[in-house]
């Protein structure tokens, strides 16, 4: 079990909803909020959505800056990215620092890489 | 578990070797021991006056491809066959009767030499576009050194040993929780050639 602390930034200040595992944790409106996580189990996947029409520029979570993580939203146009007019999935596992590098390994394998190299930027 | 000695180090890298309680299995990385005789001491003093750029972890590209650029690693994609110095040798005789060494088991594709400063780390990653495997070879390693690989424990380097990394597939990160400098040198080689298989098929544990 974990909690965590979250900080999202966004590129600019607007109106925003952040909700873990489908549950509101609070509305907002400045650029930049950190909260705590209530008890997560580790090992599961939970969601992290920042409802509103957003640009995430930075996620960091448990202390741990997940870079170009942020990238890899599902927005709610059915695509990849950051940016999104009314949703921002991302998806983490706790211990943050193991999802993560498990996560950054495959991301960054031959294959991911030469599929990169060829057609640019592939999100998955 | 390696609870590092100090803050400075991002709190990936400080999870990660307070947290990844793995041990090797020989899969990822095992010490190995060269057909030749050098005196690490020696490599060492020659080393130390090396002309080192000013990366974060400063680096001399030492050994690699005829008439390119630094490539930065053994590329996955390089067709290069002829390799030469990079650096005038003439000053560290030890250094280049080593590399003369290692070239006659085999081509030796890319080396490089490596000095980190103290409470200096290297961020986890993979080096996913290079040749595979990596002999490591650590020429000071003060107490505080780690070369941490995840979910496969701590390269063994005591005594000064040689190992043979698989660093292309496996996320790794490195520290130097101390306060000396130290160095190491890494070099990639023509793993086709029957003089280099061979280390690949002595194995001790696993399939490298």
């Amino acid at each position: 079990m974990s909690i965590i602390t979250v900080r999202i930034t966004l590129e600019a200040a607007c109106d925003y909803t952040v909700l873990l595992n489908n549950e509101t944790v609070v509305e907002h409106s400045q650029i930049m909020i950190e909260f705590n996580t209530p008890v997560l189990k580790d090992h599961r996947m939970h969601t992290l959505d920042i409802r509103g029409d957003v640009q995430v520029e930075g996620l960091i979570l448990d202390g741990i800056d997940t870079e170009y993580y942020k990238h890899h939203g599902f927005t709610g146009n059915g695509t990849r990215g950051n940016k999104d007019n009314t949703n921002v999935r991302y998806y983490f596992q706790t211990p943050v620092w193991k999802w993560y590098l498990d996560w950054k390994q495959h991301d960054n394998s031959k294959y991911r890489n030469l599929s990169k190299a060829h057609t640019g930027f592939l999100p998955l | 578990m390696t609870t590092l000695n100090t803050e400075i180090y991002p709190k990936l890298i400080r999870d990660f070797f307070r947290f990844d309680h793995s041990a090797s299995d020989g899969t990822a990385h095992r010490p190995i021991t060269l057909p030749f005789a050098y005196a690490p001491a020696e490599l060492l003093a020659e080393a130390e006056q090396l002309p080192y750029d000013d990366r974060t972890v400063n680096r001399c590209y030492v050994w690699g491809p005829v008439g390119k650029p630094d490539p930065g690693c053994d590329l996955l994609t390089s067709t290069d066959t002829q390799y030469t110095a990079q650096i005038d040798l003439t000053s560290y005789p030890k250094i280049k009767q080593f590399i003369d060494s290692l070239t006659e088991i085999g081509p030796v594709t890319y080396l490089t030499f490596k000095r980190m400063a103290p409470e200096g780390y290297i961020m986890p990653h993979i080096d996913s576009e290079c040749n595979p495997y990596k002999i490591y070879v650590p020429l000071s390693w003060p107490e505080g050194s780690q070369f941490k690989i995840l979910g496969q424990g701590n390269v063994d380097f005591s005594e000064l040993k040689p190992n043979l990394i698989n660093t292309s597939g496996h996320m790794h990160a490195v520290v130097n929780d101390s306060s000396e400098s130290r160095i190491i040198f890494s070099f990639y080689v023509d793993w086709s050639c029957p003089g280099w298989q061979k280390y690949l098929e002595h194995r001790p544990v696993g399939v490298l």
